[in-house]
């Protein structure tokens, strides 16, 4: 707590007290309904925040979210029973570190939109394995999870979710942010700068996919079933994708704003039973934040554009 | 003493040779030219010293350590830090954040402060009243003198320039060479430098190479150098008297 205090502003830890305890009584005073609400707006939140690490920051975007939300899934629905879940959720996580230090060796060295196709990819081929191997060597499709109760899920996810915007928020204000934001001006300009691109790119996908992996292996337990299509929904990817972009890549508060509207939005479409209006509203807002992007401006213009410089800013020459 | 030894230097693309077992030393605190027509391999030498390619044959010694093979960024980190012909700044990024990445990922600074010390530089270079303005936003002429700049607070022991006074006009070019030369002297770097200007060259090089398609025709003393019958072919064609 000490070091928190020392390292984040009292306007910061106002926020994140705030955000705490404003999630922490939903169950209270909200009921079940909210509480089930809440728990995909801060899974969301985790995703997206987790996806600005490599997106946001080192610049390759991700459109593979699913992969590792997926592949956490399923490692917490095989550990659960052994580790219990609060073993499960480093262990998935751990997994899914692992997992995507092997395949960002050839993924990393895609560049652009290359690499959105190729991540695109990487969830359909993660999906497609775990389908092999559960039919081939387990004789089976789904897999039944252990459930835990709504409002442990919840619990876990505000800390799941307040660690990952820490965890982002110190990475964008450390030396090794400072590399992954030159590495996203100019690759060749930040090696030749004595940064080591590969490794850092390697550690920033494999911070993503822990966070990634971690969301999935808690919302395993919610799920009570999972097969491969509950696992890897192509919508995973797509959303964490698109809050990101309409909230600004590497604008950690954007982000998080966007993953909140637009879930509680999506919420609201489907309570009037018509949910497909909002795949259109999704299409144009992102649409209008792409082709606003060459002007740096974000649709959350409201909450400023993200201040990319890492360094305080250098006082008037003396 | 030689800091930088390069050793029968060969690279191929495809069926062209790019170079052809080039050999060149580069004394300590010494500043040193490298010449030639379009194409000649200047760049690609360059590209070899800082690691981007592996030579077909031959090897690079710095500071008494074969480097050859090793990666850009462990280069940039033993002291070799270089410019591009074609500036590559980070654009989203403030001038100061650009200069303290060199400062933050360079060859260590043992106990200096990489802030002050990035402070300096822009100081030195003259750009300290831009410090908080995005590099993209900087002129071509600021964009030139911050490429060094960000070089040098990589705080080499040796900086490889690859044309940076291509574009600039006579007067930006004397300003130009005043700095690389104080560069020289003051920070005690070995500077290396490619240029078209030849008048640049003239003015700060101690020894000159000549390159063309990729063999070393000539290397001496700028005023020697020049005056060599090859270079001069190189350069201009063949006189007409000698044709006929």
């Amino acid at each position: 707590m000490k070091v928190l205090m020392a390292l984040l502003s009292s306007k910061q830890i106002a926020a994140l007290t705030l955000f705490i305890v404003v999630t922490a009584s939903v169950p209270v005073f909200g009921g079940t309904y909210a509480a089930s609400i809440l728990i995909i707006v801060l899974s969301f939140i985790a995703l997206v925040s987790a996806w600005q690490i490599i997106s946001g920051y080192a610049g390759y975007i991700l459109l593979g979210s699913a992969a590792f939300y997926g592949l956490g899934m399923y490692m917490s629905a095989l550990l659960t029973p052994i580790l219990t879940l609060y073993g499960a959720i480093p262990a998935s996580a751990a997994v899914c570190f692992a997992a995507a230090l092997g395949l960002g060796v050839p993924f990393l060295r895609i560049k652009g939109p290359y690499f959105i196709i190729a991540t695109l990819a990487l969830g359909e081929l993660i999906r497609n394995i775990v389908t092999f191997t559960e039919t081939n060597y387990f004789r089976t499709l789904g897999r039944i999870t252990i459930m835990y109760d709504l409002t442990t899920i919840l619990y876990l996810l505000i800390i799941n979710a307040v660690a990952v915007i820490l965890a982002v928020y110190f990475i964008k204000n450390s030396k090794f942010g400072l590399g992954l934001m030159s590495i996203k001006n100019d690759e060749i300009a930040a090696e030749s700068c004595g940064i080591p691109t590969t490794k850092y790119k390697l550690l920033a996908f494999g911070i993503t996919a822990v966070f990634m992996g971690s969301t999935g292996a808690i919302m395993a337990s919610r799920a009570g079933y999972i097969d491969p299509d509950i696992a890897f929904p192509a919508y995973i990817s797509i959303y964490t994708l698109v809050m990101g972009i309409i909230g600004g890549l590497g604008n950690l508060i954007g982000g998080i704003v966007s993953a909140i509207i637009l879930t509680l939005l999506f919420e609201i479409f489907l309570s009037m039973g018509n949910p497909y209006p909002f795949g259109i509203l999704l299409g144009i807002l992102l649409i209008l934040s792409v082709l606003l992007r060459g002007k740096r401006v974000t649709l959350l213009r409201i909450f400023r554009m993200q201040k990319i410089t890492v360094q305080k800013p250098l006082s008037p020459a003396k | 003493m030689t800091i930088l030894r390069l050793n029968k230097i060969d690279k191929r693309f495809g069926g062209i040779k790019a170079l052809k077992s080039v050999d060149f030393e580069v004394e300590e605190a010494s500043i040193a030219g490298i010449v030639g027509p379009n194409g000649a391999g200047k760049t690609t030498l360059f590209n070899i010293v800082t690691g981007y390619y592996k030579p077909d044959g031959g090897y690079v010694i710095f500071d008494n350590k074969n480097i050859t093979g090793l990666k850009p960024h462990q280069i940039c980190k033993m002291g070799i830090a270089r410019t591009y012909q074609i500036v590559r700044p980070f654009k989203d990024m403030r001038v100061f954040d650009n200069i303290m990445v060199g400062a933050k990922f360079g060859r260590p600074l043992d106990k200096r402060n990489p802030e002050k010390w990035a402070r300096e530089v822009l100081e030195f270079t003259g750009l300290i009243n831009r410090a908080n303005e995005f590099a993209r936003n900087l002129t071509f002429t600021e964009l030139r003198r911050f490429e060094v700049a960000r070089a040098l607070a990589c705080n080499p022991k040796i900086l490889l320039l690859d044309e940076v006074l291509a574009g600039l006009n006579p007067a930006e070019v004397t300003v130009a060479c005043e700095m690389i030369k104080k560069i020289n002297k003051e920070f005690n770097i070995t500077i290396v430098i490619i240029e078209h200007v030849l008048k640049g060259v003239w003015a700060l090089a101690e020894k000159v190479m000549v390159l063309h398609h990729g063999e070393k025709i000539g290397e001496g003393k700028p005023e020697e150098v020049f005056k060599m019958k090859q270079v001069e072919e190189a350069y201009l064609g063949t006189r007409w008297e000698a044709v006929a």
